[in-house]
């Protein structure tokens, strides 16, 4: 039975063990960083020697952590709803409308993405210096918006293109107007996919680092930049604190954009 | 019938348009401005600004260029990025292609653990992950504390701040990608195909040999593309666990931005990454497309 | 459900069988029928009135391709229309063009005596059901039914009243809180159908509606959807490509090919009496053999085949030179002697039992054996391969088409 199933699925011991191996390394640093945050002592050990929360009330009590943490989600939250009233027409157009240049535009949107971000992070430093627009809310919110809008465009189109165009034409032949269609059928039918999209730009935006490094000013810097600057001067385990409250962060809004998704497969079948 | 009365009235209000199925050019158009023109703005106008500055800081010449690809230096420091991209890429390859193999052949409740295994680092900031590297390796850290208390060394390795630990701390931020590209591609080949060949005689190597690793082609040229790209432009990771003889691209162009002001030397070399980065983007785009073909 | 009216047995539904005994429906006069309401099923079901629908000179065309290459029809008020035709033939575009997703490059198109041309779909007021029903898979049955009259801004009591009519008018009462995904196929498709004349609309048109069915179903819904027309009075355009369910269903038949109307009929008439070779050979089962012709007398033609037979069918006024003949399986005599009059000496090939019918097949000396269908193969007992066997067939039952 066994040399059967060998035959139909090839699966060398081989693999099977690299693969292991391979998501301990996947998996190390993430989980590592969680006890190092509930240790006391002032140097990094690992595992601690005993538990505290001593971090953690550290960084809720600085002031400057407090303000980097602030300004990090008031940006990735603007940044995420402008990517995404961007990138939904944008993404209905390229499903269901004609542009000329089509291809141009498309590379356009995506280049933000493949690009390196520091190249791209460089010329919006110098760019946003002549605007006077480092370190303000609106320079890091259009910045992140344009980084995020590659994420949310490819997302929402692959939606998009699972949504069968027979439902247009179906509510079409019933009498609805394009404007109705897509707020009575598009709408609620791409939610899930919106939302879910909206949560991986939060937490893109959240995470990212190059530009908000770049972006950063003296008085204002994003939690990112906060965190580069303290590794880089001064590792304390504050960071790892602050590490473990935003992996914490990011696993909650992936599981319920996970949930929504599976609750909507659940709810109607393949769409 | 009344519905249908104002359902006349309705008609006769409706505008012809000129495409039932979609939208309308005027109407695509005016969709698309608003992102296109964020783009120009935010994206595009910024890159012809590391353009210009490049050919006219201080004044209007080629000298940026001729001072990045004239300096001994310069020129290390870029074969220095490209080396360590592709060895990053090929660890990639190694590690990742029997993780989306194993994903691939799995019943979907082991699949969908093993992609939450790949998932979670790639949804952990880099900043994180990098700072867990520093855990890790530092004088007092894991590695160094568990091979102490083993007895296999005496004095603690010094292994933070060199090249080893960029090229793991870039391989695992990265090698995720790899896995995804190659499984999305593995997920589609039919088990029918294994056991056709199996059928037809083939080993289980054979098998592997002449069906799945041919079909998978595709998977690994664009995972190879992807992770090498972002291998380049690599900054954070290698700005904190690299030292000073692992100094990279990214790290030099960030350091003549913000610490030395020369932004027509930053321009000069961000244009360089960026020729390097379209050209390969170009040649890879053309491979895949032939691959599709065939 | 409706189908406890078991109309022409669903074991055997041999496609001929059953387009003879639905062709019935042909001969009812084809007018408006009004339904008042309290005739059947209770205080108020669906009302309908049909409308006339008529395509003048609809001409469409994708780059070099003519999708629709000067089609115009006329489909009377109350009437079943079927658009027959293989894939690419332009049936679809030309259901398209109706419901308004296509405009015509040229012509026009009218419904109930109103030029509708240029209007977009939702100012078109018709019915449509989608190949793959096209139900919204967030709403649950009962709001898919009421969107349309939402649409047309009738309030929330008024829509469920009508809604839950016109699920009763499908036999499906009660199944108003289901989502689509938890439905059968066939119970989709009456939802389908109940979202698409809840409205009233004039003119139902429906896109190869039962091509997602399995066999049994489809064969159950064909009759269903049939019944439900003639009950309504609704005008039906029906696109197939499935010449059987084209028999079953429709009171006239348009067959297309290359963007063309290449004749329409009834459904009888077309099978019996098609215009050229496409019709024979897309309609029904035919065999086609070629030959060149020996003189015309009337109606009928003869033509001599290549293996040397002479044999006769209807003919074209005219024809002369090579000529095809089709001759349909089942129209074929088979005798183990030789009859008097015309007939053509083949040898026994094969007998293929077929449930109710058999297959014959035999040789002729011609590139393909001859294909025959007899009720009984019970002559044919004890008969070997390469016995000699004598076919013959009624001079109208065979069509001569220039080849």
């Amino acid at each position: 039975m066994s040399a059967v199933l060998s035959r139909k699925t090839f699966r060398p011991r081989l693999a099977t063990l690299m693969t292991m191996l391979v998501v301990v390394f996947l998996l190390l640093p993430t989980i590592i960083v969680i006890p190092v945050s509930f240790g006391s002592e002032k140097y990094l050990q690992f595992p601690p020697k005993d538990w505290s929360l001593v971090w953690y009330r550290a960084f809720f009590a600085d002031r400057e952590w407090m303000e980097a943490t602030r300004l990090s989600v008031i940006v990735a939250g603007l940044a995420t709803l402008l990517a995404t009233l961007l990138a939904l027409p944008l993404t209905l157009v390229f499903a269901r409308g004609k542009l000329p240049a089509s291809g141009a535009i498309k590379a356009l949107v995506l280049a933000p993405m493949i690009l390196p971000h520091i190249v791209t992070a460089v010329g919006l430093y110098i760019t946003f210096a002549r605007w006077g627009l480092t370190g303000t809310v609106f320079g890091f919110v259009v910045a992140m918006a344009v980084l995020a809008l590659p994420f949310l465009f490819l997302t929402l189109s692959a939606a998009v293109s699972k949504l069968d165009p027979a439902l247009d034409m179906a509510a079409a032949s019933l009498g609805a107007s394009r404007f109705a269609t897509f707020r009575l059928v598009t709408f609620p039918l791409l939610l899930p996919a919106i939302l879910a999209g909206m949560a991986f730009a939060f937490i893109t935006a959240l995470d990212e680092a190059v530009v908000s490094n770049f972006l950063s000013s003296s008085i204002s810097k994003t939690l990112m930049k906060k965190m580069f600057e303290d590794i880089d001067f001064d590792v304390s385990p504050i960071i790892a604190a602050v590490s473990t409250l935003i992996i914490l962060a990011t696993f909650v809004l992936v599981g319920v954009a996970q949930l929504v998704r599976t609750i909507q497969t659940r709810r109607m079948g393949k769409v | 019938m009344p519905a249908s009365l104002q359902h006349e009235a309705l008609m006769l209000a409706q505008p012809v348009s000129d495409d039932p199925r979609g939208f309308s050019l005027r109407q695509s158009l005016l969709l698309a401005a608003p992102a296109v023109l964020c783009l120009l703005a935010f994206f595009v106008v910024p890159l012809s600004t590391l353009v210009e500055q490049s050919l006219t800081s201080p004044r209007l010449g080629l000298q940026n260029y001729v001072r990045a690809l004239g300096s001994d230096l310069y020129l290390l420091i870029l074969w220095r990025t490209i080396r360590l991209a592709a060895i990053v890429t090929v660890l990639a390859l190694l590690l990742g292609y029997p993780v989306a193999l194993t994903m691939s052949r799995v019943s979907g409740r082991v699949a969908g653990l093993l992609a939450i295994c790949v998932l979670i680092p790639l949804w952990t900031a880099v900043l994180v992950r990098a700072y867990a590297w520093i855990v890790i390796l530092q004088r007092q850290g894991l590695v160094n504390e568990a091979l102490l208390g083993l007895g296999v060394i005496r004095e603690p390795l010094r292994m933070l701040y060199t090249e080893g630990a960029v090229i793991l701390a870039t391989t695992h931020v990265l090698l995720p990608f790899m896995i995804l590209s190659i499984f999305s591609v593995l997920r589609t080949i039919p088990p029918d195909l294994d056991r056709a060949a199996a059928n037809l005689g083939a080993s289980a190597f054979a098998t592997f040999r002449h069906v799945t690793l041919p079909l998978s082609l595709p998977g690994i040229y664009s995972g190879v593309l992807m992770v090498f790209i972002l291998a380049l432009g690599f900054y954070i990771t290698p700005a904190l666990l690299g030292g000073p003889e692992t100094l990279l691209m990214a790290t030099l162009i960030g350091q003549q931005t913000t610490e030395t002001l020369d932004w027509g030397l930053a321009g000069a070399l961000s244009v360089t990454l960026l020729v390097i980065t379209l050209l390969l983007v170009g040649l890879f785009g053309r491979v895949l497309r032939l691959e599709g073909k065939g | 459900m409706g189908g406890g009216e078991p109309r022409g047995s669903a074991r055997s539904l041999e496609p001929l069988a059953c387009a003879l005994s639905e062709t019935a429906w042909t001969f009812l006069p084809n007018r408006t029928v009004v339904m008042s309401g309290s005739e059947k099923n209770g205080p108020r079901t669906v009302m309908l009135r049909g409308g006339a629908v008529s395509v003048e000179g609809a001409k469409r065309h994708f780059g070099s391709v003519k999708a629709l290459d000067g089609v115009s029809i006329e489909v009377a008020a109350g009437e079943f229309l079927a658009l027959l035709g293989p894939s690419g033939s332009g049936k679809t575009t030309l259901l398209m063009t109706i419901a308004g997703f296509e405009m015509p490059d040229e012509g026009r198109i009218i419904v109930d005596g109103r030029d509708v041309t240029g209007f977009a779909p939702n100012a078109r007021n018709l019915g449509m059901v989608f190949q793959r029903y096209a139900l919204f898979p967030h709403m649950n049955v009962r709001d898919n039914i009421g969107f349309p009259l939402r649409m047309r801004g009738i309030a929330e009591g008024e829509r469920r009243k009508r809604a839950e009519a016109a699920l009763e008018t499908v036999g499906l009462e009660g199944y108003g809180d289901r989502l689509p995904a938890q439905l059968s196929g066939g119970q989709q498709q009456r939802v389908a159908l109940a979202r698409a004349i809840v409205y009233e609309p004039p003119v139902l048109l429906m896109d190869e509606p039962l091509s997602a069915l399995d066999k049994n179903l489809r064969e159950r819904m064909r009759l269903e959807i049939k019944r439900l027309q003639k009950q309504l009075g609704i005008t039906v355009i029906f696109v197939t490509h499935d010449q059987e369910e084209a028999l079953v269903m429709a009171d006239r038949i348009a067959v297309m090919d290359q963007g063309k109307l290449v004749q329409e009929g009834g459904p009888r008439a077309l099978y019996e009496r098609p215009a050229n070779a496409f019709v024979a050979g897309f309609l029904g089962e035919t065999n086609f053999i070629d030959g060149t012709m020996e003189g015309l007398e009337g109606e009928a033609g003869m033509i001599r085949l290549s293996n040397g037979a002479r044999v006769s069918g209807r003919a074209p006024a005219g024809l002369t030179g090579r000529a095809r003949i089709s001759v349909r399986p089942e129209y074929i005599a088979v005798h183990t002697r030789k009859p008097e009059g015309f007939s053509m000496e083949v040898r026994l090939q094969e007998v293929i039992f077929a449930g109710a019918s058999t297959i014959v097949l035999a040789e002729a000396g011609l590139a393909e054996p001859i294909n025959i269908r007899v009720a009984s193969s019970a002559a044919l007992d004890g008969r070997l391969p390469g016995d000699p066997l004598w076919l013959t067939w009624r001079s109208d039952d065979a069509c001569l088409f220039a080849a």
